[in-house]
């Protein structure tokens, strides 16, 4: 017993310093117990190599334990992980045919090629072999119905049957998740998963029942309840999109709305709660007058407070009422929230002087944040083609390196193309932004007419950072508008 | 000539030089330099019509000019295609529909008002439909000359449009046919043989008073001898030759590049890079090739014959791709029903690979894209490739596919491997551009060999 433990220590603490392997990729302690010590060195040395993505090694070294130690009880689990790399290096047809298949074949009673079984359907999952990988994955079921593999295979045969959209296959393997497959430590996440997505498809077919029938399964008392209601108002939201089923969507949201008020009785605590969630509902039903009597209601049973004012005064926008909704936000608590929503609105509507007098003001109000508002008045400057004015707003603000990228951005609309390209230069030095500063100092110098530095500039991105996005653009602008083709290095990605 | 004939075998001429241009732009049939030589044939034509009417009246030369005008408009708008530059056709192609239009509405305006001129009034009071009097009821009683005119503009335009929309949407009855042969799917290698030749041994009698100069007996020197096995046939089926069995004697590979709306569908093919590809294919499996690349609207795809469809067309650019509702279904058709294969290069830009990815949805919705692997057929015949070979990373770095029924229907690359196939091969290093005209052929001859199989499997 100690033993084992001491195994299953030593296990954790060596996967957990180099990254981890899969449920899949992990060795039976049992196996790894009945190895010898040379045997686990050796498995340890090709896991170091593989978890370190020396995949070529590690394929070097699994090769090597198999050559030395073809009897060990860990040579199907070489062999396994060997077949792993493989899969690791891109070559699946190479690691189906003589690997995971050799585990089947030379140790067809371990473990191993019960999870070699299933390793196939994957590989030919990734190959896009779709009939083979379901073929796989069905005999698996069979096989090994209880096993991890299986619920694996479901959820790859779920997939495939959401996008052949066979709807048959995909209800009878949600049915099997929901109702019939085991809950264990394994596979209660998939089996929770399928059914929401039961149930959601019962209430879509308007099986109200079916739908919290699988619910049910997972959830009781006040849970069930709270899924039941989302899944209903996805449903509403899902039957008012067709004019055909307008009607059943009124009468369900009128159902979920009495529901809802009898809940507040009987969870007094969460009234609130349940009365937004009314008050969302008669907005999705298009009651908007219902909506704002319940906000009324909420006000005068648990007090006005910012939540609140914030909802009726998006209320008041929904109608077009923007005084209104001002007025609300200006009677908010948190003065500064209020403001800020009012600048917003300000800056929707296209006013920017008034949006940057209160961003001013909250200068004042909230100094802490003044960073963020300079940001927002630097913004509104520029949407007003103040350069200047909005040069000197970043200069305020330590945002490096957005900040010089806006004021140099701001010097090129003033035409000063020099200053641009010295802020630039200075963001450089930044290591992450290198690649795009040069890109822009390239666009500068075409701007200020200086085509062959431009040039020049480009094809240092194509040379300096040749696998980045930036080099990508560099590259096609050459193409296209000097009709210079300039290489990217030419790789040879593995 | 006399004067009786020159009419019926102008016409016969006239017929000749259609089949030649329908030739250029839907059969791809004839050689470039037979298309060439039909082209330049109605240079004597025109010549020969010019002078003969030289005292004839105006309106007579000028119609000559004008007809001729057709004749020299499309040989000049071929020349270009001879050095590749087909930007440079398309424009010339461009300007003279401007200019065939501008000509076209001279004639038409001159027509009406001779027609105009030269009809008698009508005397009687019912209503005038005949557009060539100004009295036509529709031309009202104010401003009747400038009704017409417009009348005249518009159903020229008219006319001229619809013309133009059938002659560009020609799709004629195209045929693909491979190259007959044979030879299996098996990887290019080279093997070097070691021959040793062991030198004679001498046993010398080391008392012997005549001098000796012994060679030393462990001195064995080898011969290698480099021998490539570069006779392969490349190929599928069993037949004669390098080939496909289900092709013909005819029967070349070419190499069909789709023009699509909203993008450079003609990016890198000024620079040879199409033609370079196919001229190196033809090289590397000794399969016959088109003496040049041919750029087709989507739309033709659907001309050609049951089983005698193009086994691949290629698709690159790096701006919007525009498909139609129509020519999305044409595409699918064509992967699924006609066996064929597309193969989409990134030719620069990230947004390229999204909306080929998109395209590729909206083509096969039930398909999703797989990583296409490196020991995949595709990457391993004829040349087994250990790396992908990249020019540029527009996006990823590994190539995607669309399988169907364990056949690549779609492969799309990442890395603009068009410019390396291109002249001068963009300034990448020779590895690279080894590695991506071998890739190009191995995607080649995959189509070439899965369209095969399923013509011997299909075959009654």
């Amino acid at each position: 017993m100690m033993r084992s433990l001491s195994l299953f220590l030593f296990l954790t603490a060596s996967s957990m310093t180099e990254g981890a392997l899969t449920s899949l990729q992990q060795i039976n302690i049992k196996t790894f117990e009945k190895m010898r010590q040379v045997e686990r060195y050796q498995i340890k040395i090709a896991e170091k190599h593989f978890l370190s993505g020396k995949h070529k090694i590690a394929l070097a070294e699994y090769e090597k334990f198999l050559t030395l130690y073809k009897n060990s009880p860990g040579a199907p689990y070489a062999q396994l992980m060997w077949s792993h790399t493989m899969m690791k290096l891109k070559k699946p047809k190479t690691a189906l045919r003589d690997g995971f298949q050799s585990v089947i074949d030379y140790w067809p009673k371990s473990n191993e090629a019960t999870i070699a079984a299933y390793c196939m359907g994957s590989a030919y999952r990734t190959m896009g072999e779709v009939k083979d990988a379901q073929k796989s994955f069905r005999f698996l079921i069979t096989e090994y119905p209880n096993h991890e593999i299986a619920i694996r295979a479901r959820l790859d045969l779920l997939h495939y049957a959401r996008l052949h959209q066979d709807m048959e296959e995909r209800l009878r393997l949600l049915n099997e998740l929901t109702y019939i497959v085991k809950r264990t430590k394994v596979s209660q996440q998939a089996c929770i998963t399928a059914c929401h997505e039961l149930a959601k498809l019962h209430c879509f077919a308007q099986k109200l029942d079916e739908g919290k029938k699988a619910l049910a399964t997972t959830y009781t008392g006040a849970a069930l309840f709270d899924q039941v209601y989302n899944l209903s108002t996805q449903t509403v939201h899902h039957l008012l999109r067709d004019p055909k089923t307008k009607a059943a969507a009124l009468k369900l949201g009128d159902q979920i709305i009495s529901k809802l008020r009898a809940e507040t009785a009987v969870r007094p605590k969460l009234t609130t709660k349940f009365l937004y969630q009314v008050a969302d509902l008669h907005n999705t039903l298009g009651q908007p007058s219902e909506t704002m009597k319940v906000y009324e209601e909420i006000g005068q049973l648990l007090g006005v407070n910012d939540s609140l004012r914030g909802r009726i005064a998006n209320w008041y926008i929904a109608r077009k009422k923007p005084d209104d909704a001002r007025r609300i936000y200006g009677e908010f608590d948190d003065k500064a929230t209020g403001l800020k929503h009012i600048a917003d609105m300000f800056l929707k509507e296209g006013n920017i002087t008034k949006a940057i007098d209160i961003f001013r003001e909250l200068i004042n109000i909230d100094g802490d944040n003044s960073g963020v508002y300079l940001w927002s008045i630097a913004g509104c400057y520029e949407k007003l083609s103040n350069w200047g004015k909005a040069i000197a707003c970043y200069r305020q603000v330590d945002r490096f390196p957005s900040d010089y990228f806006a004021i140099a951005k701001c010097h090129r609309r003033l035409g000063e193309q020099k200053d641009a390209v010295i802020l630039y230069q200075q963001i450089k030095i930044a290591g992450k932004s290198a690649p795009e500063a040069t890109l822009q100092i390239g666009f500068t110098y075409e701007e200020a007419k200086e085509k062959e530095k431009a040039i020049r500039t480009f094809q240092l991105t194509c040379k300096r950072y040749p696998k980045s996005r930036q080099a990508s653009i560099a590259h096609s602008h050459l193409q296209n508008k000097y009709n210079i083709n300039v290489t990217l290095g030419g790789t040879e990605e593995e | 000539m006399r004067a009786h004939l020159a009419i019926p075998l102008t016409v016969i001429y006239a017929a000749l030089w259609c089949l030649f241009w329908v030739d250029s732009y839907v059969w791809f049939r004839f050689e470039k330099w037979s298309l060439l030589v039909g082209f330049l044939s109605a240079l004597p034509v025109c010549h020969y019509w010019i002078r003969r009417h030289r005292g004839s009246s105006i309106i007579t030369r000028r119609a000559i000019l004008s007809i001729s005008y057709i004749p020299l408009w499309q040989l000049i708008a071929y020349l270009p295609l001879l050095n590749h530059s087909y930007s440079l056709a398309e424009t010339i192609n461009q300007i003279g529909i401007a200019v065939a239009f501008f000509l076209g509405l001279i004639w038409a305006v001159w027509w009406t008002d001779h027609e105009t001129k030269s009809t008698p009034e009508s005397t009687h009071k019912k209503r005038i439909w005949d557009p060539r009097q100004l009295v036509a009821w529709y031309f009202g009683k104010k401003n009747n000359k400038l009704r017409q005119s417009l009348f005249t503009l518009i159903s020229y335009t008219f006319t001229f449009g619809l013309i133009s929309l059938v002659l560009t949407r020609l799709t004629g009855c195209s045929i693909y046919e491979a190259p007959l042969g044979g030879g299996k799917e098996k990887q290019l290698k080279q093997i070097v043989k070691i021959k040793k030749i062991i030198k004679k041994k001498y046993v010398i009698n080391p008392y012997s008073s005549i001098l000796f100069n012994p060679p030393p007996i462990d001195d064995v020197k080898l011969q290698v001898l480099e021998v490539t096995e570069h006779l392969y046939k490349i190929g599928h089926g069993k037949s004669d030759g390098a080939g496909f069995s289900a092709g013909t004697i005819r029967g070349k590979v070419r190499f069909i590049r789709l023009k699509y709306d909203g993008g450079d569908w003609q990016q890198d093919m000024n620079r040879g890079a199409d033609l370079n590809l196919l001229t190196e294919y033809g090289i590397r499996t000794g399969h016959p090739v088109s003496d040049r690349p041919e750029p087709m609207e989507i739309g033709r795809l659907k001309s050609f014959p049951p089983r005698k469809s193009p086994p691949m067309v290629y698709m690159t650019g790096q701006q919007k791709i525009i498909l139609s509702a129509k020519e999305i279904k044409i595409m699918r058709n064509y992967l699924l029903e006609c066996h064929g294969m597309l193969f989409g290069d990134n030719g620069g830009s990230s947004r390229w690979e999204g909306q080929f990815v998109s395209i590729m949805k909206n083509i096969l919705p039930r398909v999703e894209p797989i990583s296409v692997y490196l020991d995949h057929t595709i990457h391993r015949i004829p040349y087994p490739l250990p790396r992908l070979p990249i020019v540029a990373p527009h996006g990823r770095s590994n190539a995607l596919g669309w399988v169907v029924d364990g056949r690549l229907v779609a492969y799309y690359h990442p890395g603009d491997i068009g410019d390396a196939w291109a002249d001068g091969h963009s300034g990448v290093p020779r590895e690279v551009w080894e590695s991506s005209y071998q890739l190009g052929v191995n995607i080649i001859y995959y189509a070439h060999a899965e369209y095969n199989k399923w013509l011997e499997r299909t075959k009654k």
